[in-house]
């Protein structure tokens, strides 16, 4: 009797996972272009969308995702830590004495600027 | 919780590897760390080209392992005389527990194998494995074999969904549950059938 509910709930969550899974290939959530794990490993998949960002991100993330000169955001935002780019948007709005939210808002606006004005490889 | 994730990512974009080893032995061996979560982003960041996935897999698996070991060697050595001490020398020679050692030295790969997949369970499982006195053997085969599914479940979900898989948490929350209801399953099956011998 135990097995046989066990194995309800196992058939359960398989059925679950089966269907978020096929609903996710749908939506492209999955990198459904690529057919192979060599495709996978060149292909690299940056986030482009600015509003991406979060403030647990470091500026050493940020200049990789967005291929951002290293020095452009620690001139765009008044860097003068000495940690940068190893160090995090919330850390650095601590620093500067500026609420979170702003400062992450400000280095976004920074990013789509850049991103807008730059023409991209 | 958010922001515990934010602070646990954070701690990974700035140590990246040596993070990864750190957070994933500990809630291998003990603590109650996102470690699932910090490998799909592990995955995820090395499908951006941050990381490299074959050093993701890699060094998640050591840490995991190394953290395993630790845990059941340790409740190996002194599990039973601490939990005597802590109020628990009845149990230990109780008529239950000689027939949770023995079905856990003959029959503990199934739930070995499938705590792997609950970083909140494993642990418990290796204390209880090392107490028991499951063979190291047999203890290192099957935890190897499991850390490597496991390792490979949430690494590569992960990779493959790049940086969508923050807003796709569910879907690894679903995988894992599927693999502790297979591993209630299969526990139960391997109880029966030791139960039947």
């Amino acid at each position: 009797m135990v097995l046989a509910v066990a194995v309800f709930i196992a058939g359960f969550f398989m059925y679950l996972f089966a269907k978020n899974y096929r609903h996710l290939q749908n939506t492209g959530a999955f990198r459904s272009t690529v057919h192979s794990y060599r495709q996978a490993l060149n292909e690299r998949a940056p986030i482009t969308d600015p509003h991406a960002i979060e403030s647990w991100m470091t500026f050493d993330y940020v200049n990789k995702m967005f291929n951002l000169p290293v020095s452009f955001l620690k001139t765009e935002m008044g860097i003068t830590s000495t940690k940068y780019p190893r160090l995090t948007l919330y850390r650095e709005a601590k620093l500067q004495q500026i609420p979170e939210q702003l400062f992450l808002e400000n280095v976004k606006n920074a990013v789509l600027q850049y991103a807008t004005s730059t023409p991209q490889k | 919780m958010e922001t515990i994730l934010g602070s646990f990512l954070s701690f990974l974009l700035l140590y990246k590897y040596t993070a990864l080893f750190v957070i994933s032995f500990f809630a291998a061996f003990l603590l109650p760390l996102p470690s699932s979560s910090t490998l799909a982003a592990s995955g995820a960041f090395a499908s951006q080209g941050y990381f490299s996935l074959v050093v993701v897999l890699f060094v998640a698996l050591l840490g995991n392992v190394v953290g395993d070991l630790a845990g059941y060697f340790l409740a190996r050595r002194y599990g039973e005389g601490f939990m005597s001490k802590i109020g628990f020398k009845k149990v230990f020679s109780s008529r239950y527990y000689k027939s949770v050692v023995d079905y856990l030295t003959g029959a503990p790969h199934s739930l070995i194998f499938f705590s792997r997949f609950l970083p909140e369970v494993g642990p418990a499982v290796n204390i209880l494995a090392g107490i028991t006195g499951v063979p190291v053997r047999t203890f290192l085969v099957v935890d190897i074999i499991g850390e490597v599914f496991y390792v490979l479940l949430y690494g590569l979900v992960g990779f493959f969904m790049g940086s969508g898989w923050e807003s796709n948490m569910s879907f690894l929350l679903e995988g894992g549950m599927v693999m502790l209801s297979l591993g209630i399953v299969m526990a139960l099956i391997q109880y029966l059938l030791f139960r039947a011998r």
